[in-house]
């Protein structure tokens, strides 16, 4: 059966599952480590959205907040920045699925060039995280804004729930890496580029939640 | 039991196609996969029917009172009938891949584009918005995006129902547990409490 499977670009065909198809076991698996990430992610959301929620106010962000709660002065998280950073991952799920689409059509090269375009859109956006938190410009940065880590739980959610996300992000991107040279050297199939993508999908479909959730709510 | 049974009838089938030498390509191959294994085929055929057949009225047994699905399976297995194809569309190649839709995937990107913008748009429309009407429709949008996100590029619109189920069904609990959430603290916004 292996000289079967070494003869193709593709592993071997599955039996024709009643529920399941003909879904590899790898991609299966991939499936139920997401939905325990999820939970994950599900767990952190819900804690925040707690804290939130019982909160008086959250961010200490204006001199009104400073004089009534006697707190120190937080920044405000940037909607524009962050939105060009949901763009760009975007734009990397989209590169992401042509990549497989061209595995999938034996364009070998066509995968490359997409999964080396997703992993630059990866890079990115860990760039954009990197200036977002420390800046890369003098006079930005949220740890130089005065948005201290354990200081509020407005500032140690946002840490906690980015950073989580930033983590992902960058696993994603060595993940992928690894694929792309391994595509590059002939030894991945669509299989392979299907899973990682599964993976760096939902990498994207968190950060939608997390967009939404910790940057674009109201204050108050 | 499903895999092992349906891959016995599968290697019967190999064996019959090669006995009319009438065998497509595929077939074929099964076949040369066969050989490898290294034991003497038509024995191993019939041995193979004669399992198939014993597995046949095990299936029957264990089906009474359980699901509707697993008659038709044994039906399958006994008339010795290919796998029927999944149940969309979707046109496959011989790996059980569907050939990609470029198209479709640009027309995500695009409606994903569009709501970034409008939620954007209407986190800065906190003055002309009641609250509850704003946050609503910021995560009404981010549940459509997220959803396309899974449907369309994690190619959940091409799996099984029940794979659609096995993702949808456990991440409901967060989500209920959310809805929970709000409506109490929007019950406390307005009949007061601590």
């Amino acid at each position: 059966m292996s000289a079967h499977a070494a003869d193709h670009d593709h592993p071997l065909v599955y039996p024709d599952d009643k529920l399941y198809s003909r879904i590899t076991a790898g991609k299966l698996g991939m499936w139920l480590f997401l939905l325990s990430d999820g939970f994950s992610f599900g767990g952190l959301l819900l804690a925040y959205g707690i804290l939130r929620g019982s909160s008086d106010y959250w961010g200490c962000i204006n001199e009104k907040l400073v004089a009534q709660f006697n707190c120190v002065l937080e920044p405000v998280l940037g909607i524009n920045f962050t939105a060009l950073l949901t763009f760009i991952l975007i734009c990397s799920s989209v590169t992401m699925v042509l990549a497989h689409a061209a595995m999938v059509e034996g364009d070998r090269k066509g995968a490359v060039r997409w999964l080396a375009a997703t992993v630059f859109g990866g890079s990115l956006f860990l760039l954009g995280q990197y200036h977002e938190y420390w800046g890369l410009i003098e006079g930005h940065g949220l740890l130089n804004l005065g948005l201290e880590f354990g200081a509020t739980h407005y500032s140690t959610t946002f840490y906690c729930i980015t950073g989580f996300h930033g983590l992902h992000v960058t696993t994603g991107v060595i993940y992928l890496a690894c694929v792309l040279v391994g595509t590059m050297m002939g030894k991945t199939d669509a299989n392979t580029i299907e899973v990682a993508g599964l993976f760096w999908h939902f990498v994207d479909l968190v950060w939608i939640l997390v967009f939404t959730f910790i940057y674009l709510i109201p204050y108050g | 039991m499903g895999k092992e049974d349906k891959d016995k009838v599968d290697e019967a089938k190999a064996d019959e196609a090669k006995a009319d030498e009438e065998a497509s390509e595929a077939k074929a191959d099964e076949a040369k996969a066969d050989e490898e294994a290294g034991e003497a085929k038509a024995d191993e055929a019939k041995a193979d029917k004669k399992k198939a057949s014993s597995n046949k009225t095990k299936g029957k047994g264990k089906t009474k009172g359980k699901t509707k699905g697993k008659p038709k399976a044994a039906a399958r297995e006994a008339t010795s009938d290919p796998p029927p194809e999944p149940k969309d569309d979707a046109p496959h190649d011989d790996h059980g891949h569907h050939k990609p839709d470029r198209k479709k995937y640009l027309q995500v990107f695009f409606w994903l584009f569009v709501l970034t913008v409008l939620e954007v748009g209407v986190a800065y429309l906190e003055a002309y918005m009641g609250k509850t009407a704003l946050v609503t429709a910021l995560i009404g949008l981010a549940l459509a995006k997220a959803a396309a996100v899974a449907m369309f590029f994690m190619h959940l619109n091409h799996e099984t129902k029940f794979m659609r189920w096995t993702v949808a069904f456990p991440m409901a609990f967060p989500a209920l547990y959310a809805f929970i959430l709000i409506a109490e603290g929007a019950y406390r916004a307005i009949w007061g409490g601590s």
